[in-house]
């Protein structure tokens, strides 16, 4: 069976599932009304893989995971047999999509990225090549309160379209950002949240003042009284963008990333998260070396991001020894709930969230807990765990398809659905096949083989009827023969594969 | 036991080492005309692990058994083998085994660099500068003074490093602008180069205190850049054997290596074979190896450029190539010096090599000691056909980052190739260089499918970067894991002319063993253990 096509991106207007408060644009197209994909090795993340699974979308959700579920007659049929299937990748947080990661205010609450983020970046296209549907789109960590961040798809055409969830989290780095100090970093934070205080005393005490101005009385109390009695009178709508957002961190209304960059910053942000009363709410961010605060991290007990590069090397000033560090199983090892980011920076293969994720499979940790490091665990620490990261009936269907397993690093993604839509399709992915010059490697290898096999067919014919004149060996026809000439004395001419493309079916 | 071409080596080598009058070193010499290390009657067994790499013709082995007896394969079979008495056993459920990997063409850190590394190839901790009493030690010796204490590659070529003003130096060695030399009046009538006789440091250009001063020096500890034509030279006087580099090679399954010089001169120093861990005596394979030829703009941006020759000052007679067209010229003329040196005519032009770097010249040209050119990009890949047509030299290729260009001439001349390394994309931080930018993940892959003989080096990624993961690489690009594992262990092996040593599990051959915790090159396994000559010299099980 064929799959469906949807062109990349442009055709790409998308499902609605758009959830949370606010603005967003009105969705053009419907994603298909139910889709099947059958026959596959399904990695549900929760609970145990399934061999020969199908899956039933429906409207963008997932309504029916495993191997004895029924495909409607009305369903569109995918054949992924030979397949497998995994919940969609989700990167913890990012700031490459923004045009610039930083802005130069120190206290930005009232920032939104999605006013800076660009959807041509090709950062967002080289996502959804590697199978990730979700990114959590951040300021980066040079700031003290950074702007609040939104969940967006890496695909559309703006930054609306694109978005899932907005007003997702704010960034606190109580690393201290370019120009400042440790003493300054932390003093802004005491100045900030000081001054949020002052400012709710004053339009409470103007709000007091108000109600009382409406009854005709007149002012009976001094200010300090006032403002106590006007506190409970406020609406968030009296706030400004600032205060508000800084009100609704310290309530908990959304979730508060703490970037904790070195070891020595990890108790002064647990201080201040207890003290603003965010604990809670608080996810770290962590540093290169910020592990050796390990019993602090393990005491506070909240979910942890890992840094890009997952070890850790240092060489002892006096003895010159090299210790190396492999950061996920520290924090593995006390319990942590953990999330993998990817090295997009890299030449290496970190710059994919599977292999950071083998990487720690690699150095002891069980594959479940690697699996869940790059999909559910993310998802619950963005407050998505219960739409997005595993696959399940009742989910989002974002689903990535490999043609092994995902943490082979011979595996390739060979499809990326986002909200039950086709969004990405290997065949049709020009710069891939540019980038790597590398069509379909194995349908080649298979190519080749059966080239080299006919021949020796041929060779073996001809020796049994020998031709006169006929001495020199005759090149197999076409490009596709070449590879069988490989042991012959001079190897064919050009043994360059070209990628050919969109004959793949 | 050895190949006649280490034979050969040595022999020459004994007479340069005459020439040169370097005794020291002839302790190793002795010590290689022994077998190798033996560990007397120590048996090591390893067990219930898959065996890979035997290319003997046997097929590997599912579950099977290697007993290793003083240093050497002596059995090789499924588990009903028997286990000597008193033997090492080391098993490994669901683990496997692979020959000690080889890295044709390994770029050795002679310092460390790791903690520049670890931090995305930026160090953080200052510099240290060469004290006064060093430098003009070295001033003394004749020696070029930016030999000193270097910061690696990635450093030089970090975009983000910036110049330090000389002022940011530290008191007592910013001496050398004079600065605080009562008699620094003196200094411009004494010359660069030269030893103030009051403060005893060496008098510095500008522009060499600014390098100082960042801590910018070229990377010419693996290569001599007194000249552009070193072959005279080898690279085995410069490696240090208790480098932390070697244990970084061992950890990442690597048994031998070519000690590759750098890329800084258009034809440098002859590289070694040598082994990353056992007793000192068993460690050099063969001291003079192959030569390396640089074609590309390494010798320019790395080399000497315009630095003076020993002892003399920069003119127009001792200027360096700047551009491909000189590189070309100078590989060209050195052949032709040795051609007339030999016919007893006489040298002219500027920069003339030794007497003895014409000899090497001609050991390449009558085939007895082999080149390997380094080059990257399409054109030069051209140029060293070109050049080596002219002069009927055989090379082996290394690098050819744009191999997948020029595929025909590769193997219309059944050219070996040394490629790597890969990266999966050659625009991140670690493919730093401008030419690497137009690599492809698939060029390996046409290597071999053009049956191209093609080993697959690491140069300078070590460890978790480092050959394994080239293999890997290899395999995500459609190599097969049979020809994946040949790159990195027999056809080395081949290459450098130890392969009746090293490079398969053969009985006989030297107990070097790789041992994994799962299939080899897949991204989930790593080397655990490894054995070199019979002996566990890394276990991290």
């Amino acid at each position: 069976m064929k799959p469906m096509r949807c062109g990349l991106i442009g055709a790409m207007a998308v499902a609605a599932c758009v959830l949370s408060s606010g603005r967003h644009s009105a969705w053009a197209a419907e994603p298909p009304a139910k889709v099947a994909l059958t026959g596959a090795r399904v990695i549900p993340v929760v609970g145990p893989e399934l061999d020969g699974a199908t899956i039933l979308i429906e409207r963008g959700k997932i309504t029916a995971v495993g191997t004895d579920v029924k495909v409607p007659f009305d369903a569109m049929e995918v054949d992924c047999r030979g397949k497998v299937i995994m919940p969609g990748l989700i990167e913890p947080q990012s700031w490459r999509g923004l045009d610039i990661a930083n802005e130069s205010l120190p206290v930005a609450p009232f920032l939104d990225v999605g006013d800076a983020m660009d959807p041509s970046r090709l950062y967002f296209e080289d996502a959804l090549r590697d199978g990730i549907t979700s990114i959590h789109v951040m300021q980066g960590n040079n700031t003290v309160i950074a702007g609040m961040s939104r969940v967006v798809r890496p695909i559309g055409l703006t930054p609306d379209e694109m978005t899932v969830d907005l007003g997702t989290a704010i960034k606190l780095s109580v690393s201290p950002r370019n120009g400042y100090d440790r003493m300054q970093q932390m003093a802004t934070f005491r100045e900030t949240f000081r001054e949020l205080e002052e400012y709710t005393d004053s339009i409470a005490e103007a709000k007091y003042e108000e109600s009382l101005e409406k009854e005709k009385k007149k002012v009976d109390v001094g200010p300090a009284e006032a403002a106590k009695r006007g506190r409970p009178m406020l609406k968030d709508s009296d706030y400004d963008d600032k205060h508000l957002n800084l009100l609704r961190l310290k309530r908990g209304d959304f979730d508060t990333w703490v970037y904790v960059g070195s070891p020595m910053d990890v108790s002064p942000a647990i201080a201040l998260a207890t003290e603003q009363g965010f604990l809670d709410h608080t996810i770290l961010l962590i540093g290169d070396d910020t592990f050796k605060a390990i019993g602090e991290l393990k005491k506070a007990g909240r979910p942890v991001v890992l840094p890009e590069d997952l070890f850790y090397r240092e060489r002892d000033p006096i003895s010159g020894e090299i210790t190396e560090t492999f950061i996920p199983k520290k924090i593995h090892d006390a319990g942590l709930m953990f999330a993998l980011q990817p090295n997009p920076n890299s030449s290496m293969a970190e710059r994919y969230l599977t292999y950071q994720a083998a990487l720690c499979v690699r150095n002891g940790i069980p594959r479940q807990t690697a699996l869940e490091a790059i999909t559910l665990n993310p998802a619950t620490m963005l407050g998505m765990g219960d739409r997005l990261g595993s696959i399940e009936a009742g989910k989002v269907a974002n689903l990535v398809i490999y043609n092994g397993d995902p943490l082979d690093f011979n595996s390739w993604v060979e499809n990326v659905y986002i909200d039950g839509i086709l969004a990405y399709d290997r065949k049709d992915d020009p710069r891939l096949a540019e980038i790597l010059r590398l069509e379909d490697v194995g349908r080649k290898v298979d190519e080749a083989k059966k080239a080299a096999e006919e021949a020796a067919k041929k060779k073996d014919e001809e020796k049994a009827a020998p031709k006169e004149g006929d001495a020199a060996p005759k090149p197999a026809e076409g490009d596709n023969a070449k590879p069988a000439e490989g042991g012959s004395e001079k190897p064919a001419e050009s043994g360059r594969a070209r990628p050919r493309r969109g004959d793949g079916q | 036991m050895t190949s006649p071409r280490v034979k050969f080596n040595r022999l020459s080598m004994r007479a340069s080492r005459l020439l040169r009058g370097a005794v020291a070193m002839a302790a190793v010499c002795i010590g290689l005309t022994g077998v190798s290390a033996r560990a007397a009657d120590e048996v090591v067994v390893i067990r219930g692990v898959s065996i890979h790499g035997r290319f003997d013709g046997g097929a590997d082995i599912a579950k099977g058994t290697v007993v290793i007896r003083d240093g050497r394969i002596v059995a090789l079979g499924g588990m009903d083998l028997s286990v000597p008495s008193g033997a090492k056993v080391i098993e490994l459920e669901g683990g496997s085994v692979t020959p000690g990997l080889i890295d044709a063409h390994a770029l050795l850190e002679p310092t460390d660099r790791i903690s520049a590394e670890a931090r995305g190839g930026r160090p953080r901790e200052p510099l240290t500068l060469p004290s006064a009493a060093v430098l003009a030690q070295w001033a003394a010796q004749g020696h070029d003074h930016h030999d000193g204490e270097t910061i690696g590659t990635d450093a030089l070529a970090a975009p983000e490093m910036t110049w330090t003003e000389p002022e940011s130096l530290e008191d007592g060695v910013s001496c050398c602008d004079g600065s605080e030399c009562p008699n620094s009046a003196s200094h411009e009538a004494l010359g660069e180069g030269n030893v103030c006789p009051t403060c005893g440091q060496v008098i510095m250009s500008g522009a060499d205190q600014l390098r100082y001063a960042s801590g910018l020096a070229p990377r010419n500890s693996l290569v001599e850049s007194s000249s552009e034509v070193v072959p005279q030279t080898y690279v085995i006087d410069s490696i240090n054997f208790r480098s932390p580099d070697f244990d970084r090679l061992v950890r990442g399954g690597v048994t031998t290596v070519f000690a590759a010089p750098d890329s800084a001169a258009v034809i440098g120093p002859r590289g070694a074979v040598v082994r990353t861990a056992g007793p000192m005596k068993s460690r050099v394979m063969s001291d003079s190896s192959d030569v390396l030829a640089s074609f590309g703009s390494d010798s320019f941006r790395f080399g000497g450029g315009n630095q003076t020759p020993f002892g003399t000052y920069v003119t127009s007679r001792t200027r360096r190539p700047n551009s491909r067209m000189g590189v070309a010229w100078v590989f060209r003329k050195a052949f032709y010096d040795a051609e007339k040196a030999q016919a007893g005519q006489p040298v002219t032009g500027a920069d003339q090599p030794p007497t003895e770097a014409f000899e090497s010249l001609s050991a390449i040209r009558s085939g007895q000691v082999p080149l390997r050119i380094k080059a990257r990009l399409q054109r030069d890949i051209e140029t060293a056909f070109r050049l080596s047509n002219e002069f009927g030299l055989k090379f082996t290729l290394v690098e050819a980052t744009e191999a997948y260009k020029c595929m025909p001439v590769i193997a219309e001349h059944h050219v070996p190739v040394i490629f790597g390394p890969i990266y999966i994309d050659p625009n991140g931080v670690r493919a730093y260089s401008e030419e690497t930018r137009e690599s492809r993940l698939s060029t390996v892959k046409q290597l071999f499918d053009a049956g191209i003989e093609t080993a697959i080096t690491a140069m300078d990624l070590r460890e978790e970067d480092g050959l394994a993961r080239q293999a890997m690489y290899a395999m995500r690009a459609g190599v097969s894991f049979d020809d994946a594992l040949k790159a990195v262990t027999l056809t080395p092996a081949k290459m450098l002319g130890v392969d009746g040593e090293v490079g398969s599990i053969e009985v006989g051959k030297r107990g070097d063993l790789v041992v994994w915790n799962g299939e080899p090159f897949e991204s989930t396994s790593r080397p655990v253990a490894v054995v070199m000559d019979g002996k566990l010299v890394y276990d991290a099980r």
